[in-house]
């Protein structure tokens, strides 16, 4: 299963998503693209049986951008 | 105010009442019970979709998604709050602080002790060089 979205950079971080990306390596591949000032995000699952995985890393980067972006 | 479809939750939150600083705390603080989402397709007014995890041993049964969102709404507003109460009175508050500590003295010396002390043992020597006084 492929995911494609659209990240709004009032929220998410192009640093956070390649970040999120990097560590999410070994569950799904993740193609990470500015697409403006937003961040485009291709999600690839490795396995069908982790259909949480895109919620997963949303998740994941969300909560890294907060960091990055409140701190 | 909600719409509920494909089993998430979406709720528009608008951004004259609240700061997209404080949509990242709520959100960030609620990352834990479900999966959040957030869009913003037009100036003025985020979209934050909420999915609920799947159940675990430690959650069996999963919360209803309209409670989630209820404490989400009580918790966005409780933030827009205390930071607003902070820009009011943030600049009083730190004037307390340092006129506390100020007349104190505590800033005036040298922090009892030594460099090699244990960290555990400070704050007894602290709380007896302030009894001293």
């Amino acid at each position: 299963m492929t995911a494609e979205l659209l990240l709004t950079a009032d929220v998410y971080t192009l640093a956070a998503a390649k970040q999120a990306a990097a560590e999410f390596r070994h569950l799904c591949r993740v193609d990470v693209q500015s697409a403006g000032d937003d961040t485009r995000v291709t999600i690839t699952e490795l396995s069908a049986s982790r259909a949480a995985v895109v919620d997963e890393f949303l998740n994941y980067v969300l909560a890294l951008s907060a960091e990055e972006l409140l701190n | 105010m909600y719409t509920i479809r494909d089993g998430t939750l979406t709720l528009p939150v608008d951004e004259s009442i609240y700061s997209r600083d404080c949509l990242l705390r709520t959100a960030y603080w609620f990352t834990d019970r479900c999966y959040i989402f957030i869009t913003r397709e037009a100036a003025g007014t985020f979209h934050v979709t909420l999915k609920a995890k799947p159940a675990t041993l430690e959650h069996p049964a999963p919360e209803p998604l309209e409670a989630v969102a209820g404490e989400f709404c009580n918790a966005l507003l409780d933030f827009e709050l205390r930071e607003r109460i902070e820009t009011r009175t943030g600049r009083v508050r730190e004037l307390i602080v340092a006129k506390a500590f100020s007349a104190s003295g505590l800033l005036d010396d040298a922090p009892p002790g030594e460099v090699r002390d244990p960290v555990a043992k400070q704050p007894l020597v602290l709380l007896g060089a302030v009894a001293a006084e």
